[in-house]
């Protein structure tokens, strides 16, 4: 005879035929499926935790490494942008540099190679460069970089300016200036 | 509950545990050795962060002449990182080298595993030179290595 609890009464039936008794089922087993599984859950879920742990910090060092490639893209572009035509570029804002090439006695092939480089296997581009005044009052200018890959990474530069040293009107650069990572769209 | 129900409880029991302390274990492993990556990366980023204010401390106090050109302002860069930076915490590895236009500084920092930076510093970009364009060295210093005593 089996019995139920129910709220109101208890029902009591005979067992049918082919059903095992509750009290001979037993509990051991159920028991230890239960534990089984609490016990493969809970290190399930520290391994998923040091997936995640490990999946955050390569994406960092990966983000790092690509600040470090346009990093060195920007004292690259910096550097030329010094050295090339006495820094004559570095007054004018970008859209106008095609203009100011004559100017600045700069050859088209230079100011095409200005705007475009490599560090290591990694290539890039200048996609802007803006002064924030005209000619030598400019005491700072913005330079943003792309990187020419799968993900055309840009970030922003400050490039620091003050008249040139060797008394010649023109700006010289004393610092660059990180200003981070500024996606990755085209 | 009779016998074969009990061993068959036991042994799923026992197989259950010595699976989950497996990978319990393992995954404590990866977690300490995120952590200690973790801190190397903190610990270059350190590093990269401390190298452009201290050429420009450096070059505020005793900046080389400009006229001698990016080369020797390069090696002078050089110089001055190889003195100035932090000190290197346990097991990571410092090169300081002149890059092979001979006119960059290659600041190249690795821990253990694949965790490895590099940026390069121009002179130029630091008002040290560049206003004549110099020539080119034909080909790199020897690097100047640093190496902490522990490892990581």
């Amino acid at each position: 005879m089996v019995c139920r609890a129910s709220s109101w009464f208890r029902r009591c039936s005979a067992p049918r035929p082919g059903h095992v008794r509750a009290a001979e089922r037993g509990f051991a087993l159920p028991i230890a499926v239960a534990g089984a599984l609490v016990l493969l859950l809970g290190s399930s879920s520290l391994q998923l935790l040091s997936l995640q742990n490990r999946a955050q910090l390569h994406r960092v060092v990966q983000r790092q490494q690509i600040e470090d490639l346009l990093a060195s893209a920007a004292q690259q572009t910096a550097a030329a942008l010094q050295q090339t035509g006495g820094g004559c570029l570095l007054a004018k804002a970008h859209d106008a540099w095609a203009h100011a090439a004559a100017e600045c006695a700069i050859e088209p092939q230079v100011l095409k190679d200005l705007q475009q480089g490599q560090v290591g296997s990694s290539r890039y581009r200048l996609t802007a460069y803006q002064p924030d005044g005209h000619g030598i009052e400019a005491s700072s200018a913005q330079l943003e970089l792309q990187l020419l890959a799968e993900r055309p990474w840009r970030a922003a530069y400050r490039l620091a300016l003050v008249p040139s040293s060797d008394g010649q009107a023109a700006l010289q650069i004393t610092a660059v200036q990180e200003q981070g990572l500024r996606g990755a769209g085209a | 509950m009779n016998l074969a129900e009990v061993i068959v409880a036991a042994t799923l029991l026992l197989s259950a545990s010595s699976g989950a302390a497996q990978m319990g274990a393992a995954s404590a492993a990866a977690l300490q050795r995120s952590r200690v990556q973790a801190a190397a990366v903190e610990q270059i980023e350190a590093q990269f962060l401390a190298s452009a204010p201290l050429i420009a401390a450096a070059a505020a106090q005793h900046a080389p002449d400009p006229g001698a050109g990016c080369a020797a302002a390069a090696q002078w860069m050089q110089q001055q990182l190889q003195g100035g930076l932090p000190p290197l915490p346990a097991g990571l590895q410092r090169q300081l080298s002149i890059a092979a236009s001979g006119e960059q500084v290659q600041l190249l920092i690795a821990a253990s595993g694949s965790l490895r930076r590099t940026r390069l510093l121009h002179p130029a970009a630091f008002g040290l030179c560049g206003l004549a364009a110099a020539p080119a060295r034909a080909e790199s210093d020897e690097p100047i290595e640093e190496a902490s005593d522990a490892t990581l």
